[in-house]
């Protein structure tokens, strides 16, 4: 089981976008929140009622060489978390950048948080990152992203994955 | 002409770049009170272990009437390097040299009383998920060096010299260094070790290697005044779990084995 080389940053934004679909729908205080595949549109976003967390398609950045052969790659991948319920305070995007860095900064829940994906057509049940061959290296907070209604908070942070 | 091995290798595997971020580090002291097996000590705020190239003493020997010479290569040591989290320094030097710093030792000197080995430090390689075992890296009978004592103005590592005279190995995934350390009984010539040894290495074609499933069996003789354990080259075996010595120890000998087993 792993994500097809030749649908790589499809595979490997499905597989964070299910991850993180499963922990929306986990426990609190991921249930309050909704996984998106893609930035949202403007539209979208206006018609959800909860902050979301979207994903964008990882960029291929790097390779693990070795001589006479292929190479392991490597990927820079943005996510990002977005409130526009105007609720007038940023308590609750803190919160999600708080959870979002815990989750990717453990080695161990990270790689191992079980949840189903299909690639093509096969599906994969119960699978996990570890499983799939994606590595999580590393997340970077990049701080808030502007946002025309200042009532509405935005957060983006990018992973640095090997697949 | 035509290109002789037009092979493309497939991409390594994601088990092959491995960070030293994802390595544990645990240890056991060499002279560790009796326990079959001596339980492992986890050590935290470890940067880097570093196990340099080995020196040896080199000789050149000739004969008269001949060209030719041998050359002599003996007494190897490895040095070896562990850079710590610098507020941890005395905290690891302690915990490695066997004081409980802190509790009944608020003393730690910067430089050692002997040339005794102090302990055995096994590195676990995992993945990414600190979980998934690749393979291990065992530094048998390290010793600890004395230090300089160095303060900078900015973060630094705190850096633990040592050094050892018997090769490191590296230890395959799914398998585990185990310590087992008995009080001897007079005229007790067997013991039971703690779990099944796997062959470690065909013993007779590598050098340091005396057993094929023992990294070292020791024996001290308290009678003769030693105070650590010796390694015994010949004089002793392991068949299953059952350790024989064929010198009966006295009552307050001991006797040690390092060897390595399947996982739990």
């Amino acid at each position: 089981m792993s994500v097809r080389q030749n649908m790589i940053e499809e595979d490997i934004e499905m597989c964070i976008y299910e991850l993180l679909d499963e922990m929306t729908e986990g426990s609190a205080p991921w249930t309050r929140w909704t996984a998106k595949l893609g930035y949202p549109e403007e539209d979208v976003l206006k018609n959800l009622s909860t902050p979301v967390i979207y994903t964008e398609t990882p960029r291929f950045i790097d390779e693990v060489k070795q001589q006479g052969g292929l190479g392991i790659g490597k990927y820079q991948m943005y996510m990002g978390a977005w409130d526009d319920r105007k609720t007038g305070g940023k308590k609750e995007i803190n919160i999600i950048s708080s959870r979002i860095l815990n989750l990717f900064r453990n080695p161990q829940t990270v790689h191992t948080t079980t949840f189903t994906v299909i690639l093509g057509a096969t599906t994969y049940t119960d699978t996990d990152l570890m499983t799939m061959k994606i590595r999580i290296e590393g997340i970077q907070d990049l701080g808030e992203k502007a946002t025309v209604d200042t009532k509405e908070f935005r957060q983006e942070y990018r992973l640095f994955i090997r697949a | 002409m035509a290109n002789p091995n037009s092979t493309q290798l497939a991409a390594p595997a994601e088990n092959t770049y491995l960070r030293g971020q994802n390595v544990i580090h645990r240890y056991v002291q060499c002279e560790a009170t009796a326990a079959a097996p001596v339980v492992w000590s986890n050590i935290k705020w470890i940067q880097s272990v570093v196990v340099g190239d080995p020196t040896y003493e080199e000789t050149d020997v000739f004969m008269q009437g001949s060209k030719e010479k041998t050359k002599l290569r003996r007494n190897p040591v490895w040095p070896v390097t562990i850079n710590v989290l610098n507020g941890k320094k005395a905290q690891v030097i302690s915990d490695l040299l066997g004081y409980a710093w802190g509790s009944t030792n608020y003393v730690v000197p910067s430089n050692m009383s002997n040339d005794n080995p102090d302990v055995i430090l096994e590195s676990i390689f995992r993945e990414e998920d600190n979980t998934t075992h690749v393979f291990s890296q065992v530094v048998q009978d390290l010793i600890l060096d004395d230090s300089g004592m160095d303060i900078p103005m900015d973060y630094a590592d705190g850096v633990i010299n040592g050094h050892t005279y018997f090769p490191p190995f590296y230890v395959y995934t799914g398998y585990e260094a185990v310590y087992d350390v008995w009080d001897a009984t007079p005229t007790t010539n067997t013991y039971t070790t703690s779990a099944t040894p796997a062959t470690a290495v065909v013993a007779s074609s590598h050098d340091f290697w005396d057993y094929n499933n023992a990294a070292f069996i020791k024996q001290k003789d308290n009678s003769e005044g030693e105070t650590v354990g010796n390694r015994l080259t010949s004089g002793a075996a392991i068949a299953g779990q059952t350790l024989t010595v064929t010198a009966s120890p006295l009552a307050t000998d001991k006797v040690y084995a390092l060897y390595v087993k399947v996982s739990a």
